[in-house]
């Protein structure tokens, strides 16, 4: 059986889809590798010339840190892995910049990046609010590292899937718990009893209250193994379409090399 | 200053923080803000409604 | 990605492999245990963040080397399946 993909929603930063004929380790390798395998820019070492405002050189380097940089996966590639052998080359470091001076907000939009297709993915995440008199001048250097290391590396936001719900109602006798019961509300009495009309299924959450109030138990809630709904969304590093076609190139890449090696015993 | 990312599910809400604030101050609902924001899932929407801006309570003291 | 083969017999194999995680193991286990080959087809990783996962296959009598390289060329191709398919839905 060849696996199927339905898009039900897409947009820049979110994606919501349905795979099916697929086992449950594949999902489960989809999800992960989005979450912890897909490698991202993110700042990583801060160089602080001057900082006189009220949060921390540390506490400025995380909100740094955490900034979502717009990442090309073929362009850069994390330190570890780079031919320069930890020298730091252009291919697995960008540096940015930052002055100000206050009174004012300093957005993340302020950061001069000196690779122009590295910027924040947000222009305006608040980095500090500067008061009068106070400065901050520092050099950021952003890496290429994976989600499992830190979570500023993560591309994925809240990557996750279900099973496809299978409600099924027999000898219906129209009583109605089951449509009080449903915290969704997308049972409805229909012309032959109770009944989840077209895509409502998919917001199913499979919680089996209306089978567990059924008293004639007409109600059987099963899942789908091999089809899931996928919700993912991206951390703005990443159109949500590159982060899944990226997750599923790094789970390709493992196997190959995973293959190579043993071919070569 | 608000977390830049939610604690839980690593969304970027900091982002979002100045339109809250300033809609609400202006007596809409902070629910709908929120919705209307796009902060839709509960991790998210505790890291604003229980944020307290310490900022300028700390200015001064250099 | 390093492998180590920690004892190995005719039908049998502990197998480290160094620097993956749950990914790519639970995949390989199960491509593994969908292979008529293979009796038995497990891993173990001792903590999550420190360890390398130790795969361990037992099988009829096939060599257990060609039966892991088959189960990762099967991921292999789900992987193309995958991307083929994504990249066709999302071009609509």
């Amino acid at each position: 059986m060849t696996m199927e993909v339905d898009i039900l929603e897409l947009s820049e930063r979110s994606a919501k889809f349905i795979l099916s004929n697929a086992s449950a380790a594949f999902a489960n390798g989809v999800r992960r590798a989005s979450l912890s395998d897909v490698p991202t820019l993110a700042i990583d070492d801060v160089n602080i010339y001057n900082n006189t405002s009220v949060l921390f050189d540390e506490q400025l380097a995380l909100r740094l840190g955490l900034i979502p940089l717009t990442t090309d996966i073929e362009e850069f590639v994390p330190v570890e892995e780079c031919t320069c052998g930890g020298a730091e080359c252009p291919a697995c470091k960008v540096s940015l910049t930052l002055s100000a001076e206050g009174p004012r907000m300093v957005y993340s939009g302020d950061l001069v990046s000196s690779d122009e297709r590295v910027q924040a993915a947000d222009q305006n995440v608040p980095i500090i609010d500067l008061k009068e008199g106070q400065k901050v001048v520092l050099e950021a250097i952003a890496h290429m590292n994976y989600g499992h290391k830190h979570a500023k590396w993560q591309a994925g936001v809240a990557c996750g899937y279900k099973n496809m719900p299978i409600v099924t109602f027999e000898n219906c006798d129209e009583c109605g718990a089951c449509v009080n019961e449903c915290p969704k509300n997308i049972i409805h009495i229909g012309p032959n009893g109770a009944e989840i009309s077209g895509d409502d299924i998919l917001k199913c959450i499979l919680c089996k209250l209306c089978a567990s109030v059924c008293e004639i138990d007409a109600v059987t809630v099963s899942e789908d193994e091999k089809s899931f709904i996928f919700t993912m969304e991206s951390d703005g590093s990443y159109t949500v379409q590159q982060l899944i076609i990226n997750a599923g190139t790094t789970i390709k890449e493992k196997a190959s090399r995973l293959g190579e090696i043993l071919e070569s015993l | 200053m608000l977390p830049v990312r939610c604690f839980s599910c690593g969304k970027v809400v900091s982002n979002v923080w100045e339109e809250y604030k300033q809609r609400v101050a202006e007596g809409e609902d902070p629910a709908a803000v929120l919705d209307d924001l796009g902060v839709v899932r509960y991790c998210c929407r505790r890291m604003i409604l229980s944020h307290v801006e310490l900022v300028d309570t700390l200015a001064p003291y250099q | 990605m390093e492998l180590k083969i920690i004892d190995k017999t005719e039908d049998e194999m502990h197998l480290e492999i160094i620097g993956e995680n749950h990914t790519l193991l639970n995949m390989l286990k199960s491509a593994l245990l969908d292979d008529k080959r293979v009796q038995i087809a497990t891993y173990d990783m001792k903590h999550v963040s420190i360890s390398d996962p130790i795969l361990f296959v037992k099988t009829d009598g096939a060599d257990p080397i060609e039966v892991v390289k088959d189960a990762a060329n099967n991921i292999v191709n789900d992987c193309d399946e995958f991307l083929g398919v994504f990249k066709t839905a999302i071009d609509i």
